[in-house]
This record gives C-alpha cells, sequence and structure tokens, in this order.
C-alpha cells in the first residue's frame, strides 16, 4: 500500500468511501491540515468528516459495510498513535454519514471529539444508545457548534454552514492560510423549510468571496432538471388534499427522519380544523430530539402534537395520523396497518392515505406491494406518483441539490480551482461535473476512493493514491446483553445485535475475518429481584 | 405454584445505566407529562424521583437523559421502525 506524501503546506482531501464507483454510503473524508501558526510553527492536524455505513441491498454477505476504523482512529486503552485525528466533524445525522461510529466503538476503537450541530448531536446520542453503548467511557466528547460558528480543529478554521436538508444540515469551510475547501454535506436550496437555519445565498456568496479554492459536493440529485418544488408548496397541496377529506379518516406515511414533511402536515390538519397525531417510535424519537435540539415542530405548526395514547377520544374526522412507512419498512406503522397486523392503525373505506415520499429503486417493489395492499382496504391512497396524475400537484421534492441547486451554489462560491463532485451514482456524478463546466470551474471526477488531492490557493494535485481497506458488517444472530428492564405494560426495544466484522479490500472483497469479542454489556453486580410496581 | 413474575428482570437499586428499566417506569408511571417536549430539568426531576435509583446519585448527563427520552417512547410506540434508507429521500 503506497503512502502519499503530506508534507508540503497545503489542506490535503481524502474520500475514504461513498464516492463515484461505490455510489452513495459510508461516507468518510480525510483532511490533513498543513500550515504554520502566527508565530511561523509549523503546525500538522488531522479532521476527519463524517463516518457513516454503506446499506448493502439483500443478497450480500454484509448488512453494511464502512471505512476501516484501523488508520483512522486510536484503540481505547491504548495512546494515540501519531495519525488520530483531532476532531471528527459531522454534517448531519443520516446513518450513511454517522452509522459507522457505533460499529467503531463496538471494535474497540476511541471516537475523537465529535463537533456537529445540537439536533446531529441528539441523533449521535440515539444511534449510540440503540446500540447498547451507555457507558461514559466508551461514548465520544460531543462539541456541540451553532450556525455559522467558527472553531479551530487540527491547526484550521472550520466553520458550520447551515444548509437546507434536514434540521442542523451544515456544510464546513475548512480554511487555512495555505487553502480553504468548501464541504457541502448534502444540501439544496429550499428557503420555505421551517426547521432549524436555512442555507443563505448571500452568505456563501460571501464565502465565495473570501476565497474557496475547491468545493466538493453532493450529486445525489445533480442530474433532476425538472422544476422544483419548495416545501411550501408542497404543504400547499397537502392542504388541498386534507381540505377535500371532510368525513374521513386520514393517514399519512412518511420517513422518521422527514420532520419539515411533519410540520407540512401539521399546518395541513390544522388548516382543516385537525388535530396531528403522530405515530411510530422513529418518528416520535427524532420529533422530542428535534425539541430538545431546539427545533419545536409543535411551534412551527402552531398547534400541539398529540401521541396516539392521548388521542384515543379523538374522532377520526378530527385526526390527521402521521406514522412511518413511506419506505414500506416492515415494522413501520403504513406496513402494518396495510397487512392487517394486531394493534396496528385501522385503515379501511373510509381512510385516506397520502405518502408524501417518492420511492426509490431499493424499495420500489416493497413500495408497490404496500400501494397494493393498501388499495385492497378500500382506502384512497394518494402516493407521491400519484399526486400529480390526480391533479393535486407535488407533494414531494428530493431532499438533495437538484441541477439548478447545483449551478447556483458554484455561482456563489466561484471556486478558484476545482468542484469535485461526490455522492452519487456514477450519472449523477457526471451531471454534477457538466453543470460545474457549464459555469466554468473544472470539475475534478474521482473514479475510486483513496487519492490524495492536494490543495493550495496555487493549484489542486493529486500526490498519491492509497488502498483503504473497509469493514463488511453482518449480524450474527446474537444479541447484546440488554440494560435491566423491569416487567410492565411498556414495550422492550429489540435487544441491540451483535455484528461480525471482516476486513475488505477497497473493492469490498474479504481479505481477513476480525470477528471481535461480542459485547456481553456493562459489568455488574447480581441483586436480589424486586418488582418496581411494589413500591 | 409457578411464580408469574419468575423470568421477570427486576432489581433492588437503579443505576443511571439502566436506562430500558426507567424509560418503561417513566411511561408507566408519568402516562400524562408531554414527552415530546419535556425540559430536560423536569425529566431529570422524574426520573431522579424513581424509587429504584439512590437518593443522592449524581445527576444523570445530557447524554443519558436522551437515552431516557428513547427508552420512554420506545415503551410507548413499540420497536424501531426506521429505514436504512430515510438517507436517500
Amino acid at each position: 500500500m503506497s503512502i502519499a506524501d503530506r508534507s508540503q503546506a497545503g489542506i490535503y482531501w481524502q474520500s475514504r468511501m461513498g464516492n463515484n464507483a461505490d455510489g452513495i454510503g459510508g461516507n468518510c473524508h480525510r483532511y490533513d491540515i498543513v500550515t504554520t501558526d502566527a508565530q511561523g510553527h509549523p503546525v500538522r492536524g488531522r479532521l476527519v468528516v463524517d463516518y457513516g455505513i454503506k446499506i448493502h441491498n439483500g443478497g450480500g454477505a454484509y448488512d453494511c459495510s464502512f471505512p476501516s476504523p484501523e488508520a483512522l482512529f486510536a484503540r481505547r486503552g491504548q495512546p494515540d498513535p501519531a495519525h488520530a485525528p483531532d476532531a471528527l466533524l459531522l454534517t448531519h445525522s443520516h446513518e450513511d454519514h454517522l452509522g459507522a461510529l457505533k460499529h467503531a466503538i463496538d471494535m474497540g476503537y476511541r471516537l475523537p471529539p465529535l463537533h456537529c450541530a445540537p439536533f446531529t448531536a441528539e441523533l449521535v446520542r440515539k444511534s449510540l444508545t440503540s446500540a447498547g453503548i451507555i457507558e461514559a467511557d466508551r461514548r465520544p466528547e460531543i462539541h456541540i457548534v451553532k450556525p455559522n460558528e467558527t472553531i479551530m480543529a487540527g491547526g484550521a478554521e472550520v466553520t458550520f454552514v447551515p444548509v437546507d436538508h434536514l434540521p442542523g444540515a451544515s456544510a464546513l469551510v475548512i480554511r487555512t492560510k495555505e487553502a480553504a475547501v468548501f464541504h457541502t454535506g448534502d444540501y439544496k436550496f429550499d428557503k420555505t423549510m421551517a426547521l432549524g437555519d436555512r442555507a443563505d445565498p448571500a452568505l456563501l456568496r460571501r464565502i465565495g468571496k473570501q476565497g474557496i479554492d475547491m468545493v466538493v459536493s453532493d450529486s445525489t440529485a445533480a442530474g433532476e432538471e425538472r422544476p422544483k418544488v419548495s416545501e411550501r408548496e408542497i404543504g400547499k397541496h397537502l392542504q388541498t388534499i386534507v381540505a377535500g377529506q371532510q368525513g374521513r379518516a386520514v393517514v399519512a406515511g412518511v420517513l422518521g427522519t422527514q420532520l419539515d414533511r411533519v410540520v407540512s402536515l401539521g399546518r395541513a390538519a390544522k388548516a382543516s380544523g385537525r388535530t396531528l397525531v403522530v405515530s411510530g417510535a422513529s418518528l416520535v424519537q427524532n420529533i422530542a430530539a428535534a425539541e430538545r435540539a431546539g427545533h419545536s415542530l409543535e411551534k412551527a405548526i402552531g398547534a400541539p402534537i398529540l401521541l396516539t395514547k392521548d388521542a384515543r377520544d379523538l374522532p377520526a374526522d378530527r385526526a390527521l395520523v402521521v406514522t412511518t412507512g413511506a419506505f414500506a419498512q416492515p415494522m413501520a406503522g403504513l406496513t402494518r396497518s396495510a397487512d392487517h397486523q394486531p394493534g396496528a392503525l385501522y385503515i379501511g373505506r373510509d381512510t385516506t392515505v397520502i405518502i408524501p415520499q417518492r420511492a426509490i429503486p431499493p424499495v420500489a417493489e416493497a413500495h408497490r406491494q404496500m400501494v397494493e395492499r393498501l388499495d385492497a382496504t378500500g382506502a384512497r391512497v394518494i402516493t407521491a406518483e400519484r399526486a400529480e396524475e390526480m391533479g393535486y400537484g407535488a407533494i414531494h421534492q428530493s431532499g438533495h441539490a437538484i441541477a439548478s441547486d447545483t449551478r447556483l451554489l458554484y455561482t456563489l462560491l466561484k471556486p478558484r480551482q476545482v468542484a469535485s463532485p461526490i455522492h452519487g451514482a456514477p450519472g449523477q456524478i457526471e451531471a454534477n461535473a457538466e453543470i460545474a463546466r457549464s459555469v466554468g470551474i473544472e470539475p475534478l471526477v474521482l473514479r475510486d476512493n483513496g487519492a490524495v488531492v492536494r490543495v493550495t490557493s496555487h493549484g489542486v494535485d493529486i500526490v498519491g493514491r492509497e488502498d483503504l481497506p473497509r469493514i463488511g458488517a453482518r449480524e450474527t444472530g446474537d444479541v447484546k446483553q440488554l440494560p435491566r428492564a423491569k416487567p410492565g405494560e411498556g414495550r422492550r426495544p429489540r435487544p441491540p445485535a451483535i455484528y461480525r466484522y471482516d476486513q475488505l479490500d477497497s473493492t469490498g472483497e474479504r481479505i481477513q475475518s476480525r470477528n471481535i469479542e461480542p459485547y456481553a454489556g456493562p459489568a455488574r453486580t447480581p441483586r436480589p429481584p424486586r418488582d418496581l410496581r411494589a413500591r | 405454584m409457578t411464580d408469574p413474575n419468575k423470568d421477570a428482570l427486576t432489581w433492588d437499586t437503579l443505576t443511571w445505566q439502566d436506562i430500558q428499566a426507567i424509560g418503561m417506569a417513566l411511561a408507566e408511571r408519568h402516562p400524562d407529562e408531554p414527552v415530546l417536549t419535556l425540559a430536560p430539568e423536569r425529566l431529570a426531576r422524574l426520573a431522579a424521583d424513581l424509587p429504584g435509583l439512590p437518593t443522592g446519585a449524581p445527576a444523570p448527563d445530557g447524554f443519558t437523559l436522551s437515552a431516557i427520552v428513547t427508552a420512554w417512547i420506545t415503551a410507548l410506540e413499540g420497536d424501531e421502525d426506521t429505514s436504512p434508507y430515510d438517507t436517500l429521500a
């Protein structure tokens, strides 16, 4: 394995995973900082941006894969190696950007201090807790960063710039004397989204004027040329739909992270005199996490939100129930209703079902089957795919930058050197590159991960390429020892899975079985049993 | 005679690491609390007042409080229903 020379001044960027040949997932980037301080003393630092998983869509040997932590982090209980990063910066709270944190911890690694927005921090805590990582000595330090705040990390100034994607989503400006990089994370432009801070074109123009050498940019939807639909327009269309369902129950199926869409549904409910009721663990947990992070859905809607337990006396035609299941995931509310599972929300001839989210390829077949089953109940089913044909207008828009957004970003930032498209299928990467060319910016398209790119204000060079092992993870079928729970009426969570970890090469081929000892949970002193209810 | 609670996981005292137990106990004892919007200070107080936690135990940190709310909601709403593909929406 070659080691690239990173001795000259500049910012060195390396995509560890999630680049072109990989498609989307397992996002992780390493930035090495080589600069001097105000007194001229040499400064070297290292930052890791995001640490996510790539989901393997059935049939493969692994449930997910992610960049190997071996060359990124120190092992717990051992001193920091020379390569240990100074900070781990998280752009946002999706699992393809932070889902590998729990795996690295379970593999025995110690994470560097995390820096992220409040909502991202809440979902890091949720991700680790769900994996049974509760003990203080295994958790990372989490440093909350405010919108537009600049921190010093690894010898660079790093500014967290709000972008429109989900609450707390941030692009990063990594700046030294020698260079400046704008790392978009996942983004789009939609000033009508309700939660969090909005992407500010005027601010981005000012950042561009300060000088940006390279933009590393999200390509997920860069090839989409159709007119953009704002969240406000979606809200109006949802309002029309809900207003037309007098006397009927209305149930909407969303994704647990689609909180701005929940706000749009809540406003539609309020306009029709209905109360918003939310159901489904991930959705409710995320709404509560948003509240703790300062993004109140109730304030954005202007009306209270009820849980199903609090809405039992509410007539069905006075409620709008939002549950999970837009992607037909097996445990979600909408899927369970479609399957008539015991305890699931009733859906029948007097129900209107709204699914304001288009199906994506990995879930298309499951989604089609679920809609078929919902149709069979006699319900009126309005999917994102059907809404426009039915005359309601669009009720879904991608959470990622489409072509016009990508063009706007490049026009505002005007990078001096290059734009490097990442995070997309090959066609979207090429579309992003073409947009860069169309506004006079040279694209830097990296076909594989591992290239080490040196960025300075004088130019951008690929100075080497390194093989980057990754980890393939699959559930063993065993589960971790659950933290103790007393008997009662509450429902217990599924115990966290124990994974087997194999080391893979940079192409995903297994090179070594590296299973770790299953984590058995925190050490405990047995105590005599006693039922809390007895007190 | 068979004891119906013989498989019950019950203990004499709790610690702040007993997240599930605390979440389930809160769901059971405080059905009218607005778990969606509960202030951290009130959550900490409700949790600290549970009978299993020793008097004078150190206050829970932010991570623990977040975990307790997550467990409380799980006790109400059931198992995880997230989609691994949320990120592609």
